[in-house]
């Protein structure tokens, strides 16, 4: 059999079992073992195993427990919600402020944990009744919460960035770096956009109405002792990288302990809070080992068996500019994220595009940077865009699904925007790491 | 002869029921005990972590032994995290076809996909049993200054912890679909 056969029966396969209902890490896993026996009989086994012994050698994958450690503490704290006090209060009477300052929360917020889901309900509880209860536009407002909330996928420290380092071999550091720019200049459209809405219809975002928010702005500036705490703790984790005082695994260690002393400095820090938010880490970080391990192993036998040089030699042997190669990749990613788990797809993306990339000259840095802004436009992305997912399980029993999915299409819409930016100006990425 | 016989079915029935609810308890403890155990691998791992930055940058006194251990602490709670992991159907699953086949339909696409997997995971075990009786035989370190036996620990462990996923599916398997725990479709963002 050919390996154009067995590339659309490996698709087909994993259609089939997904579709059934087995879980994606096992899905990959069973068509691992069976494609090498087919290929190699039990010699193949070996083959597979090799490929699976090497997920605990990618140190970088560390971090990930010690980040969602972070991320379950300051979920349970109240840091998040004071924080959001202090910023509304700092936008004082402007018309839309609160939605402007929910982004700048949201870059806050993705600067302390890199995570996704737990920003987004974080936002949902604390953000979302106050929005509605102002008289936000209700689209306006979750679609700023939702799209900003998934920030985190960008701005360091981003597990995306960390698993796609980890796998196509790529400093995190310099990953942490490049996403600096492009995730303020995504925050940056996003105000923007509800900057413009709010001016052509000022009913859409009516000022804040806290007594505090009235005073003079240098008198709201003693408001900010909300953010003191958070940014001690962006400080700790992203100082101690760029400081060249620890690895990023160590900086996220530090993070976790940071979370836990900020806890207890608000006196929140419980026995019962820790045992919730290992559990919950233990979980997380569990579901995503055995993604790995099943996407490790299906790509470790597709490669010997040609598949990977398959793969390459289709994108490289496209008679089009390199530019087009790349969106090409972008749209398989896209694709892909309709129904795949971003883990499973970094697994099986990264080591077919990444050696291709750098054949047509380009940075595996800038390109890791277009693949976590990729990866964001699938979090919002209907069907199955896991923020809006996130959202409605905290949202008001009145938010639909539907209403999500339709407020974030504009927010989808500067998502491509700004993707479109940083593959035209790849320096908006590179310039930082440069320096 | 046929009263003893009707009387005898039933109590083996009952007795065949018993044994199974016994094993799914079982399992299901044993996986969440691992799991809440896992935490605690994790603490420590993030503890030693800091406390590596710590020895180097104040004390100017960087160790030889802490980074292969917080590895070996976090792998062994990765590994054997799958077994809660799997009790409380966290693995990520594609559940979209729930809304078009009904529930009932899907609750017996449940056991057909429990099936899947633990072919899948049978499979698994069968690959890493050889590599494992290898290193229990021959030892293998990591050959470096701190020389600890990981490669031998982390491929045993992968077959323990795969044993465990193949026992708690099967206990998933022997219960009902109403009594098992909502999946889900999210991971980690």
């Amino acid at each position: 059999m050919g390996i154009e056969l067995i590339t659309l029966a490996i698709v087909l396969a994993l259609f089939s079992l997904m579709a059934v209902g087995v879980p994606l890490g096992a899905s990959t896993l069973l068509i691992s073992v069976a494609t090498a026996y087919l290929a190699f009989g039990t010699n193949g086994f070996i083959l597979v195993t090799s490929a699976v012994t090497t997920v605990m050698d990618k140190h970088a994958l560390i971090a990930v427990p010690f980040f969602v450690f972070m991320a379950n503490i300051m979920e349970r704290s109240g840091v998040a919600r004071e924080l959001f006090n202090s910023m509304a209060i700092l936008g004082g009477q402007m018309k839309g402020g609160v939605a402007v300052q929910t982004c700048v929360v949201s870059v806050i917020l993705a600067a302390m944990s890199g995570i996704v889901g737990g920003e987004i309900v974080l936002l949902g509880l604390i953000a979302l009744p106050q929005l509605f209860r102002l008289g936000y536009d209700r689209k306006l407002s979750i679609g700023t919460l939702v799209s900003s909330g998934s920030l985190a996928t960008l701005i360091p420290p981003s597990v995306v960035l960390i698993v796609y380092g980890a796998e196509a071999g790529v400093s995190v550091k310099d990953l942490f770096t490049a996403g600096i720019l492009p995730g303020i200049l995504l925050a940056s459209l996003y105000i923007a956009y509800v900057l413009v809405r709010v001016r052509l219809n000022p009913a859409m975002g009516p000022v804040y109405d806290a007594p505090e928010a009235e005073l003079p702005f240098i008198q709201r500036l003693a408001h900010l002792r909300g953010l003191i705490l958070p940014l001690l703790l962006i400080f700790g984790v992203l100082g101690s990288i760029y400081g060249g005082i620890a690895t990023v695994t160590e900086s996220a260690a530090i993070g976790a302990v940071g979370s836990l002393i900020v806890a207890a400095a608000r006196r929140e820090l419980t026995l019962k809070g820790i045992r919730e938010a290992l559990w919950a880490t233990t979980l997380t970080t569990g579901s995503i080992l055995w993604l790995i391990i099943g996407a490790v192993s299906l790509v470790g036998i597709y490669n010997i068996l040609g598949g990977t040089r398959f793969l390459s030699g289709l994108l490289t042997g496209l008679e089009v500019a390199p530019i087009v190669v790349i969106i090409i990749m972008m749209l398989i990613i896209f694709f892909l994220g309709t129904f795949m788990e971003w883990i499973a797809i970094v697994f099986i993306t990264v080591p077919v595009f990444a050696p291709v990339v750098v054949k047509l000259g380009y940075d595996p840095v800038w390109f890791g940077i277009l693949f976590a802004m990729n990866i964001q436009i699938y979090m919002l992305s209907p069907p199955f865009g896991p923020a809006c997912f996130y959202l409605k399980s905290v949202a008001p029993k009145d938010v639909t699904l539907q209403e999500i999915f339709a407020a974030v299409l504009p927010f989808i819409v500067l998502q491509i925007i700004g993707l479109a930016l940083v593959m035209a100006f790849p320096q908006i990425a590179l310039w930082l790491p440069g320096l | 002869m046929t009263n003893r016989g009707a009387g005898f079915k039933p109590a083996l029935v009952a007795s065949g029921e018993e044994t199974m609810q016994a094993f799914v308890t079982g399992v299901g403890k044993l996986s969440v005990f691992l799991g809440k155990a896992c935490g605690v691998f994790y603490f420590s791992a993030i503890a030693l972590s800091v406390y590596e930055v710590f020895l180097r940058y104040a004390l100017g006194a960087p160790t030889s032994w802490t980074s292969e251990t917080i590895m070996v602490l976090v792998a062994t709670a990765w590994l054997f995290s799958v077994g809660a992991v799997t009790q409380q159907r966290r693995h990520i699953t594609v559940t979209t076809m729930e809304i078009l086949v009904g529930e009932r339909i899907w609750h017996r696409m449940t056991k057909v996909a429990i099936l899947f997997s633990l072919v899948g995971v049978a499979g698994l075990i069968v690959m890493l049993w050889g590599p494992m009786t290898k290193v229990l035989s021959q030892p293998q370190s990591t050959g470096s200054a701190f020389d600890p036996l990981a490669p031998t620990y982390i491929k045993t462990a992968f077959v323990v912890a795969a044993g465990l996923y193949f026992l708690q599916l099967l206990a998933n398997l022997f219960t009902p679909s109403k009594d098992l725990a909502e999946p889900t479709e999210l991971g980690v963002e």
